[in-house]
């Protein structure tokens, strides 16, 4: 081997040394930008140079109207060997609908020093001024100047010690609705009507324009074709709500004779007042369109030899006790009828189960508790079983059910 | 006045009070708001009693019962009582249950979904207010709206009758004379 061979080999080998030890430098010290610190604990997450404090909440939501306030307090924890001084800075954020000033937040007290291991409590107020536009913003609290080195400039500095603080400026509504859903089962070729109701609890008259709104973020079924379009709907309703009075928005559907499956639309009243936030001013629509079948399902079955023929017919489960505006619906049943080779068995129901599905309280909120152990029906099903004598050859069964959407069968032949 | 005169008047007030007391027509008055009531199965022989204590206890939510169905069970020591009220304005009926011990009645639960279709509408819209529920409940079909009575109302308001409208995992406590929702209550358990 000469001598600039050996030289080659030293140095290949040094530098592959360097770059594993400097690989494990790297997965020692790993970066805090960009980590899952709500998996590591401040500790852990934090290089040695920053200050370790533990700050509990890291977030609060503030939904204040104009002219009022809310506090939250916020606890903080000194992880280190030693007393640590801390003073709270309101930095807004670069996003949001409304322009918050940062006088309308405070925070107590204003600086403290806070000794190894101790806990120090700031009282965060937000008060908002009366004539404060309703939407969001959000701001920080730093409690101290330190920050994450990034690598590209940011409009905001990025904090290591904050409490995010998002705020929510909201104004009650001068106009009540309801409902604000209407849901219904509806039959193919019939007529519906609905009505909303807008009572006007201002002061002054609200315009109103209701209008199918083609911005329907409710439609679960993406792309999928609707049961019909939105013409087969009309609104009805009168331009505005005086003060004080409730007008009523008519709403028709004329269900096509050959639709189908399902519809989901969004009435926007276009409510003419500023309180009214998107999507508040809305009325969700959703039916789902089925046709009575006015022939009858027809099953065709062979015997081999004479024996008992029992036939079972059962629902599909449906909701007992119909909420809002669902209007349509009636208990199942069946016009069921059997041919046998000699012409029509005589088939009657031998035995009718009405099967239901009964809550008493599992989850529940803790103002509902005193249900407890009162049952709640949930789902009710129709089973009716008929027998009769069969005979060897043909025979053919035909259903025709009436208010349900689906139904099961057996036939048994034999004991 | 003299002694003997008011000893008569103590005489007769006491006498009216058995008079009024042993009323069988006025210890059985049923209030304008039953309109029929019936019991099923046997009555038991202190019907009446129960009768007149059942209608300190039950009332409908701005509305009339149209028929109360009173089901007894145990003995006279211990008689387990539910009622079943139904109105012409809810599908839905008032269920109450009670215990009869020792000529008293204890409310021992209750189910009261027989609220007018126009309040139950109202109670979901004010519900609706709160952005929370309102967001949460998208798609999420009807709610039931139940009656809260006042003993359990005071324990997360006042000792007022209260609504709750209910969703799969989330329900919403409001008060109807406020218009206001007073706390959100969610499946995993967190009330705000």
């Amino acid at each position: 081997m000469n001598r600039y061979r050996c030289v080659s080999i030293y140095i290949l080998v040094f530098a592959m040394l360097t770059g594993l030890a400097a690989s494990e430098v790297v997965n020692e010290n790993p970066s805090p930008v960009g980590m899952p610190d709500q998996l590591l604990p401040p500790d852990q997450l934090l290089p040695p140079d920053f200050t370790k404090l533990e700050i509990s909440p890291q977030y609060g939501n503030f939904i204040v109207q104009p002219g009022n306030s809310k506090e939250m307090t916020v606890t903080i924890k000194n992880k280190e060997n030693k007393t640590v001084s801390v003073k709270p800075n309101t930095v807004m954020m670069s996003y949001g609908q409304i322009n918050v000033d940062p006088a309308w937040i405070s925070v107590k007290p204003g600086s403290a020093k806070i000794p190894a291991g101790g806990n120090q409590k700031f009282t965060v107020n937000v008060s908002v001024p009366s004539d404060a536009t309703s939407g969001n913003s959000g701001a920080q609290i730093a409690f101290t100047n330190e920050t994450y080195p990034m690598p590209y400039p940011m409009p905001v500095p990025s904090y290591v010690h904050v409490f995010q603080l998002s705020l929510d400026v909201w104004t009650p509504p001068k106009i009540q609705i309801a409902p604000q859903y209407i849901y219904d089962s509806l039959q193919a070729g019939k007529e519906y009507d609905y009505e909303i109701k807008l009572k006007n609890i201002g002061n002054e008259s609200i315009n109103i324009d209701p209008k199918l709104s083609n911005d329907n973020p409710y439609n679960p079924y993406g792309q999928m074709p609707t049961a019909f379009t939105d013409d087969a709907i009309t609104l009805s309703a009168p331009s505005k709500v005086p003060a004080g009075a409730t007008e009523v928005v008519k709403v028709h559907v004329n269900v096509p004779k050959d639709s189908k499956g399902y519809y989901n639309g969004v009435i926007n009243l276009n409510i003419d007042d500023p309180s009214i936030r998107e999507q508040e001013g809305n009325v969700q629509l959703s039916f789902n369109v089925w046709r009575q079948p006015t022939e009858a399902f027809v099953k065709i079955f062979s015997m081999e030899k004479t024996a008992p023929l029992t036939i079972e017919v059962s629902s599909g489960y449906s909701n007992p006790y119909p909420y809002g505006m669902r209007a349509n619906n009636k208990m199942p049943s069946f016009e069921t009828k059997l041919v046998g080779p000699n012409g029509n068995a005589s088939l009657k129901v031998t035995k009718t189960v009405i099967k239901g599905g009964v809550s008493m309280g599992s989850e529940m909120p803790p103002w509902e508790l005193d249900s407890k152990g009162i049952y709640q029906e949930s789902s009710v099903q129709l089973i009716e079983t008929y027998k009769t004598k069969g005979s060897k050859g043909e025979w053919k069964l035909e259903v025709l059910p009436n208010n349900t959407e689906r139904f099961d069968y057996s036939i048994t032949i034999g004991k | 006045m003299k002694p003997g005169t008011i000893i008569t008047i103590i005489l007769l007030i006491f006498g009216l009070g058995i008079g009024l007391a042993l009323d069988p027509e006025k210890s059985n008055t049923r209030p304008e708001w039953v309109h029929n009531l019936q019991w099923s199965d046997e009555q038991p022989d202190n019907a009446a009693k129960i009768e007149e204590l059942l209608f300190l206890e039950i009332v409908p939510y701005k509305t009339e019962y149209e028929m109360v169905n009173i089901t007894s069970k145990g003995d006279v020591k211990e008689m387990y009582i539910s009622v079943i009220a139904t109105t012409l304005e809810s599908d839905n009926p008032d269920i109450y249950d009670f215990v009869y011990e020792n000529n008293e009645l204890l409310l021992t639960g209750y189910l009261l979904e027989a609220v007018p279709l126009k309040y139950k509408n109202e109670a979901i819209t004010i519900a609706l207010t709160d952005r929370d529920v309102a967001t949460s409940v998208r798609n999420s079909g009807s709610p039931s709206v139940k009656r809260i009575l006042s003993g359990t109302s005071q324990k997360f308001y006042g000792p007022k009758t209260l609504l709750s409208v209910t969703w799969k995992g989330i329900s919403a406590l409001i008060d109807p004379d406020e218009r206001k929702v007073i706390q959100v209550w969610k499946e995993s358990g967190t009330v705000n």
